[in-house]
């Protein structure tokens, strides 16, 4: 049984990140995984201990700062959560809630710190759209990060490198460090990028698994394909 | 002044004999004098409305109403509700030396401009219709619209409040003379559904949990806050009840919308709100003028297609409220089978954005019904669109994916079961309505 946690699923949920989640438990389910997916939030009880992966979705800024100040009790837990080869998948700006520390109108609060970035909260938004390429399959990866807030990154390994994008000029994105996968890509990502979704389910099984071979993945592979034309022929005349 | 409100004028009439020019113009004269609004002399009375949904809709009805007090009235609409836009209705029905032949203005505005459009001046009246997930590309979330309508609410001006919306009511915090309206409870008993997103957990004030004894849509209803106190303030004008097809306003007043769901309402609540607190017209006035009153602007039209007759829905793309008031409306229309089209071919014509996350916050959950008997899905987005129906509990043989919309709509009447309903945003609208016939 793989066993996943939306964390804070009623504070962090802008963006379709609910998406996500709902992808891997069918994917999971069809490669012949039982799963169990429960969730949740400030206050609640859990014991980290009893997942396979956490996520955590985008939220505001002021959700992303609530659940940041909640998830100290887990600052302790995390780390042998991790230590037990444990999934993480953090998108949006929740990735923040994983760093050193987070910074708000000269505010400054702690991370979980298992992962070397710092963030700033800005007041203005960025958004942009991105094609990446990730260690996980030689497929491009199609995005768009929605947020106001700015990253520092250390020296951990990087989740994303980026081949373009509408705005910036980035050349990495996110952090994949152990056993967790964060970026700031935002929305349901592993919907609109299958064969992502397939290589990050083999990471949580731990094992090859067959292409899924189901009518709505192939319908996803062509929203995949046609947003990656659309994108790149954007992304070339831009 | 003098030459930018004359470049104005002049552009205005030139444009308007394309159908076009709401903005260029203002846009042009603010190059020339950036600070115009402020040297005009404006109309006394200013009503502005704003908000996510229903803002030109309120224009239009609390327009209607403006005239009711036999004053000269202006009102932009039906054009741009941006700064530029705002200019070019001033400079329009002014003479060269800024003085706007108008005794009332009713304005609608962007909720995000009004901090650059109301630094020049302040409309006496603020109406704020709600704050929804609208425009995620542009607008973020409705927490980062609501901390940018806030720096555009001038304090010396009254602010008419949805008080059903803890977001948006929270405008009325360090302000005495806060008018609010709403809808009663229990008024819209079917109207809830415990939505896929979800902005309703938490207090806008204080982040402690937000409680409600009952929920309208969404995160609208009656909530109260047990740890700052926070809670739905009461109202100087409602929807009491439903008679029929109307709404009944303070339990005396039936007005007939031109839809009958609970955003329709609220616009009538807050339309009839300002008719009668700002423009001091009679209750029966207000609702002689507002009864089955229908709007120019209307986003729902009928359509006849090989003798196949259909409903065209205008939602906007990356707006939830909109697409689940559209998809409301053909749920709940009479007829026993139902096919669906939805188009979703273009977010921007000016920006690279081809967001899909807004469709995992609209409920075509409520599509998994069984008069619905087939459901199209056409344009550049309408693989991505299948994957997130696959979610909604929607059997594959329901779905046709039909990318290119021309041949969709060409085979339309051949594929089409039962009644027509056609749901898409104004960037795509023109793509099946320019070939079909709509009936008058």
């Amino acid at each position: 049984m793989i066993k996943i946690a939306h964390v804070y699923n009623n504070l962090l949920n802008l963006y379709g990140s609910w998406g996500n989640l709902a992808v891997l438990e069918r994917y999971l389910t069809e490669s012949g995984y039982e799963v169990s997916l429960n969730s949740f939030s400030v206050g609640g009880y859990s014991n980290l201990s009893d997942y396979d992966l956490i996520y955590l979705g985008a939220g505001t800024e002021s959700r992303m700062l609530q659940a940041l100040s909640d998830f100290k009790r887990f600052h302790a837990d995390i780390k042998q959560y991790l230590k037990d080869d444990r999934k993480i998948l953090a998108t949006g700006n929740s990735m923040a809630i994983l760093g050193e520390k987070v910074t708000d109108d000269g505010s400054v609060y702690e991370g979980a710190s298992v992962i070397d970035i710092s963030t700033v909260i800005g007041s203005n938004r960025n958004y942009s759209e991105l094609i990446l390429s990730s260690r996980l399959n030689d497929h491009p990866v199609i995005g768009n990060i929605n947020s106001s807030i700015t990253i520092t990154y250390g020296k951990d390994p990087v989740f994303f490198d980026i081949l373009s994008q509408s705005v910036g000029n980035r050349k990495q994105e996110g952090v994949q460090k152990g056993s967790i996968y964060a970026t700031e890509l935002s929305g349901p990502l592993l919907v609109r990028n299958p064969y992502l979704l397939h290589s990050f389910c083999e990471v949580l099984v731990e094992k090859a698994l067959p292409m899924n071979t189901n009518e709505w993945f192939a319908t996803a592979l062509n929203g995949y394909s046609s947003s990656l034309a659309t994108l790149k022929k954007q992304l070339k005349h831009h | 002044m003098f030459l930018a409100i004359a470049l104005c004028k002049m552009l205005t009439a030139l444009l308007s004999l394309f159908g076009r020019g709401s903005s260029l113009p203002g846009s042009i004269a603010l190059k020339l004098c950036p600070n115009l609004l402020a040297k005009m002399k404006l109309p006394p009375l200013i009503v502005a409305v704003t908000g996510s949904n229903g803002k030109t809709s309120t224009t239009e009805y609390v327009t209607e109403l403006a005239k009711k007090t036999q004053k000269t009235v202006i009102s932009n609409y039906q054009g741009s509700n941006q700064i530029d836009g705002i200019v070019t209705l001033f400079a329009k029905h002014s003479n060269l030396s800024g003085r706007v032949k108008a005794d009332i203005a009713v304005i609608e505005s962007d909720e995000r401009f009004c901090q650059y459009t109301f630094r020049y001046f302040s409309p006496q009246y603020i109406l704020v219709t709600n704050l929804y997930r609208d425009q995620m590309t542009r607008n973020g979330h409705n927490e980062y619209v609501f901390d940018q309508l806030k720096k555009g609410l001038p304090i010396t001006s009254t602010l008419i409040l949805n008080a059903d919306d803890p977001l948006s009511a929270a405008f009325a915090f360090d302000r005495d003379d806060t008018i609010f309206f709403g809808i009663d409870e229990d008024v819209f008993p079917g109207s809830y559904n415990p939505s896929v997103c979800s902005d309703r957990d938490f207090c806008p004030v204080c982040s402690s949990p937000l409680r409600y004894s009952s929920h309208l849509i969404y995160h609208l209803g009656r909530y109260h806050c047990s740890s700052c106190n926070y809670s739905r303030p009461e109202t100087t004008h409602s929807v009491s009840s439903l008679i029929a097809d109307k709404v009944v306003i303070d339990g005396l007043y039936d007005i007939k919308p031109q839809m009958l769901n609970c955003m329709f309402a609220a616009n009538t609540a807050a339309a009839f709100t300002i008719g009668v607190e700002v423009f001091a017209l009679p209750e029966e006035v207000v609702e002689a003028t507002l009864n089955g009153y229908i709007l120019k602007n209307d986003r729902m039209k009928r359509f006849d297609i090989d003798g196949h007759k259909g409903m065209f829905l205008l939602s906007k793309h990356e707006n939830t409220m909109a697409y689940n008031m559209s998809i409301r409306t053909i749920i709940e229309s009479r007829s026993n089978a139902k096919t669906v089209v939805v188009i979703f071919d273009l977010l921007s014509r000016k920006y690279i954005a081809n967001d899909i996350s807004w469709l995992w916050d609209i409920d075509f959950e409520l599509l998994n019904n069984p008069k619905v008997k087939l459901i199209i899905l056409s344009g550049a987005f309408a693989s991505d669109l299948a994957t997130r129906l696959s979610f909604a509990g929607i059997e594959r043989q329901q779905i046709r994916i039909m990318p290119d919309i021309r041949n969709m709509t060409d085979s339309l009447s051949e594929i089409a079961t039962g009644e027509i309903f056609v749901m898409t945003c104004f960037t795509d609208q023109k793509k099946f309505l320019g070939r079909i016939k709509e009936e008058v």
